[in-house]
């Protein structure tokens, strides 16, 4: 803590309600430029690819870029709530990589049908969310160190598993779930996740579940004094984020035609950038569900633009640190936001 | 024999839109106490921050003895001679009192440039402590004391920043509501404290108390939409005076709406027997009545307050029952109580009460999203909700120009009539409000005290735990006084016949 004290935003503590109009309109215009900053930065992104390549903006590479993010969508969608609640996850990798594994593995020994295969990777998702929530919440330990350890336990018990080597799946049920078009066009894949992000933003602001995700985020002291039963709705966020990486685990198993160990590594640190440059902010309360899919795409496009660039890929992994940063920096609205720690 | 210590002359500070203050002049002595009120939004906070660097003012001058002042930041004015007590203490809880005193100075302890000396900052604090006459151990941390030595130690390390460290000679002390979480017996110690130090300091002291104001200031400004529109000495003036001044209004009689006090009432609604939570209060028995309003007075420490929060099961009891209509809530959830008709209206309304980073609306459905706002299946009721926030904007009068503005961006009255349409909206049986108007305004102050004179109309129950006394006797039937966790006294508060604030202390200390 600084000794710098907070200072009261006086502009709105006026009783003048003209004066407060005028204000207000001027606040609004710049609010509007931070609200949209995310998106203009996007856009911006397209743009510069598409000058420098003209292989950047053809429908094939667009519907590459949107096959890419898909399964980013998804876990993104989860995290978002974890973060809103002022929590972390770091364990959601380690959950993809499980569910996908037994998704597989069920697929290939089992000959179950697909939609098992998800119904077994979404139940796989919940039980380690509920693992999560339950330390975190009833045994009060830091969501930072339970998701820490659980991230290890399930990487090791995937890995246990399969032995660390890749399960190849060929069925081709299996892979039309993900490669299949059941719009003519579309991959399912992007619908798949486009579907998912449509009820995210749904759980979000239309239902209890959602507000009191942002309740216990910005103030779970008041939220308590109110008589949410914090607890329980924590342990709900983590099924939920929980829920969300399990599937995620099974469709990306079907894109990728196996399931294979530490397959959900890279989407561990991809997932949380998104969500934060999307504008949910780590310390919770503010952003939302709705915000996380420009942060996946600008994750995404910033991916596949420098790739068919060919950008060194060591490079690649520099520049998209220095985003994540950058875009975290200009686009937070830390108005909003007490203490950064 | 005083000479001029600070002036100011017609600072102006623009926000974009609002002029938070214009052509704001003021003159202090060596040696004297400034008394400065004004309504919420009337411009101290801005003054204050100008004084301490913290703003920079658009248009102005300040001097010091003179000299051009012109500080840059905080600490700059702290080298300069002034300093500040804030509202909320700036104070590290797990550091020392000594660290704490020389936070952010440290390098005047410096031993060849890099090794702290540890020993001369005790001592020196150990120095300043005790030439206030405060018996604080300079090596426990901050944490260990009570709230009200915690602010000695912030204005002690106020008053020797400047004067041990810099060598100011006078410098200048800025208090900001430094009495709005102390107790009676607090308050008087904080006098000592200012009067120990006056022969060495000048001070300009913010409060809503207005008798503090008078009692304490020699010289009282009076602050109104961004300007000083008086200065007055404060033994020409009486606290109706003063606030008739600062409101532009004139206090009425029944500021606390005595006359619509009921002297009937309907069936007991709250039942308490025997009510005990160890370190806290002890055998506490209670019955409220429909309409009636009863005051809970005592010294910080006396266990009022959380007895409050037992009756709106925010917190556990050992033993004893609480019932609400017949129905016993004793150690069941807050949703629990919430349902029977039980709103609980906390002290620290920017802990406890707001959402800052929420809008108006989704503070208020906050309790209700279970029932009124949502249905069975967990689904909120997003229309609903705004027209209920949009129905309180009206009746309550919050000054917002809409139900999406965040409650961060209010006022302290603005955002404690949101804490309470978070409860009016509910069928409501007893409300228990926790210092309900600390940090308000006059103004908004009385529009409570008329919505829970409305509340009892309808046959609502209310409890008001209270610091300040006048409130308590203004307000409620009868008053219950706790020291030391035990119900001393049980007093009526009928109208034309209330007790005075001198009777009540009697009891509570």
């Amino acid at each position: 803590m600084s000794l710098q004290p907070q200072v009261p935003n006086d502009n709105f503590r006026q009783q003048n309600p003209e004066k407060q109009k005028n204000n207000d309109s001027e606040y609004s215009k710049k609010m509007i430029l931070m609200k949209f900053l995310p998106l203009i930065s996007l856009i911006i992104l397209i743009l510069f690819f598409s000058i420098i390549n003209s292989q950047f903006l053809t429908v094939g590479n667009s519907l590459n870029i949107l096959r890419q993010s898909a399964v980013l969508l998804v876990v993104a969608c989860g995290i978002t709530f974890i973060l809103l609640m002022g929590s972390i996850d770091l364990s959601f990798g380690s959950i993809i990589t499980l569910a996908g594994v037994l998704g597989a593995l069920m697929i290939v020994h089992t000959g179950i049908p697909v939609i098992l295969s998800i119904l077994i990777g979404a139940v796989i998702g919940v039980l380690c969310g509920l693992i999560n929530g339950l330390i975190f919440a009833i045994g009060k330990v830091p969501s930072f160190l339970v998701t820490l350890g659980t991230m290890f336990a399930l990487d090791g018990i995937a890995l246990m598993i399969i032995g660390g080597s890749p399960v190849p799946v060929n069925s081709s049920g299996f892979l039309d779930l993900t490669r299949g078009s059941l719009i003519p066009g579309i991959p399912n894949i992007i619908l798949w996740s486009l579907i998912i992000y449509l009820i995210m933003i749904f759980i979000g602001f239309k239902t209890k579940f959602g507000r009191y995700m942002f309740a216990i985020g910005g103030g779970e002291t008041v939220a308590k004094m109110s008589g949410v039963n914090i607890s329980r709705y924590k342990i709900y966020g983590f099924m939920v984020s929980g829920l969300l990486a399990g599937i995620a685990g099974v469709l990306m198993a079907s894109r990728l035609g196996s399931a294979t160990p530490r397959m959900g590594e890279d989407l561990l640190l991809d997932g949380i950038a998104a969500v934060v440059i999307g504008g949910t902010a780590l310390t919770g309360g503010v952003g939302g569900p709705h915000k996380t899919l420009i942060g996946v795409l600008l994750i995404a496009v910033l991916g596949n633009g420098m790739n068919i660039s060919s950008v060194d890929p060591y490079l690649q992994i520099v520049i998209k640190g220095v985003v994540v940063v950058a875009a975290v920096a200009i686009g937070l609205d830390r108005k909003k936001i007490k203490v950064v720690k | 024999m005083s000479s001029l210590l600070f002036e100011a002359k017609n600072l102006t500070k623009g926000f974009p839109g609002v002029q938070a203050l214009s052509k704001a002049s003021l003159q202090i002595q060596a040696g004297e106490i400034i008394g400065l009120v004004g309504e919420n939004g009337a411009g101290k906070s801005t003054l204050l921050n100008i004084i301490s660097g913290i703003y920079r003012a658009d248009n102005g001058e300040m001097f010091i003895q003179g000299k051009k002042y012109e500080p840059k930041d905080y600490q700059d004015a702290t080298r300069k001679g002034v300093a500040r007590v804030f509202q909320e203490l700036a104070l590290v809880p797990n550091l020392t009192v000594y660290e704490n005193i020389f936070l952010s100075h440290e390098s005047i302890f410096l031993k060849a440039g890099i090794y702290l000396d540890k020993n001369k900052m005790i001592k020196k604090s150990k120095e300043i402590l005790s030439k206030l006459n405060l018996d604080i151990d300079p090596n426990k941390p901050v944490d260990f004391f009570s709230f009200s030595t915690k602010q000695a130690i912030e204005i002690a390390k106020a008053c020797s920043i400047s004067s041990e460290l810099f060598k100011v000679e006078t410098p200048l002390i800025l208090l900001d509501e430094p009495t709005s979480s102390l107790s009676q017996n607090e308050i008087k110690e904080f006098y000592n404290i200012i009067d120990k130090l006056k022969h060495t300091a000048s001070f300009i002291f913010v409060s809503h108390r207005l008798s503090e104001i008078l009692q304490i200031s020699d010289i009282i400004y009076i602050m109104k939409d961004g300007e000083i529109i008086k200065r007055i000495s404060s033994t020409e003036v009486n606290e109706k005076e003063l606030h008739e001044l600062m409101v532009g209004r004139v206090r009425e009689e029944d500021y606390y709406q005595e006359n619509k006090q009921l002297t009937v009432f309907g069936n007991p609604v709250l039942s308490v027997t025997n009510l005990s939570k160890r370190n806290y209060f002890e055998n506490f028995n209670l019955e409220v009545k429909e309409g009636e309003i009863v005051g809970i007075a005592g010294v910080i420490g006396s266990g009022k307050a959380e007895l409050g929060k037992a009756l709106a099961g925010t917190t556990k009891v050992d033993t004893g029952s609480i019932t609400i209509n017949e129905h016993d809530i004793t150690n069941k959830t807050m949703a629990e109580a919430i349902k029977m008709g039980i709103g609980y209206i906390p002290e620290e309304r920017n802990i406890e009460g707001i959402i800052d980073s929420f809008p108006i609306s989704w503070n208020i459905s906050l309790s209700s999203l279970n029932d009124i706002v949502g249905n069975k299946f967990g689904l909120l009721n997003l229309k609903k909700e705004r027209e209920t926030a949009k129905r309180y904007l009206k009746t309550l009068s919050i000054k917002a120009p809409h139900e999406k503005i965040d409650c961060g961006n209010l006022s302290g009255g603005n955002q404690q009539k949101v804490v309470l349409s978070k409860w009016l909206m509910r069928d409501l049986k007893l409300l228990i409000l926790d210092n309900p108007t600390r940090g308000i305004d006059p103004g908004a102050k009385a529009e409570i005290y008329e919505l829970l004179r409305d509340l009892t109309n309808n046959g609502v129950s209310i409890i008001v735990i209270s610091d300040e006394l006048v409130e308590l006797i203004g307000i409620s039937n009868r008053i219950l006084i706790m020291k030391d966790g035990i119900l001393t006294s049980e007093m009526d508060s009928k109208v034309k016949n209330k007790p005075s604030e001198k009777q009540l202390i009697s009891y509570m200390v």
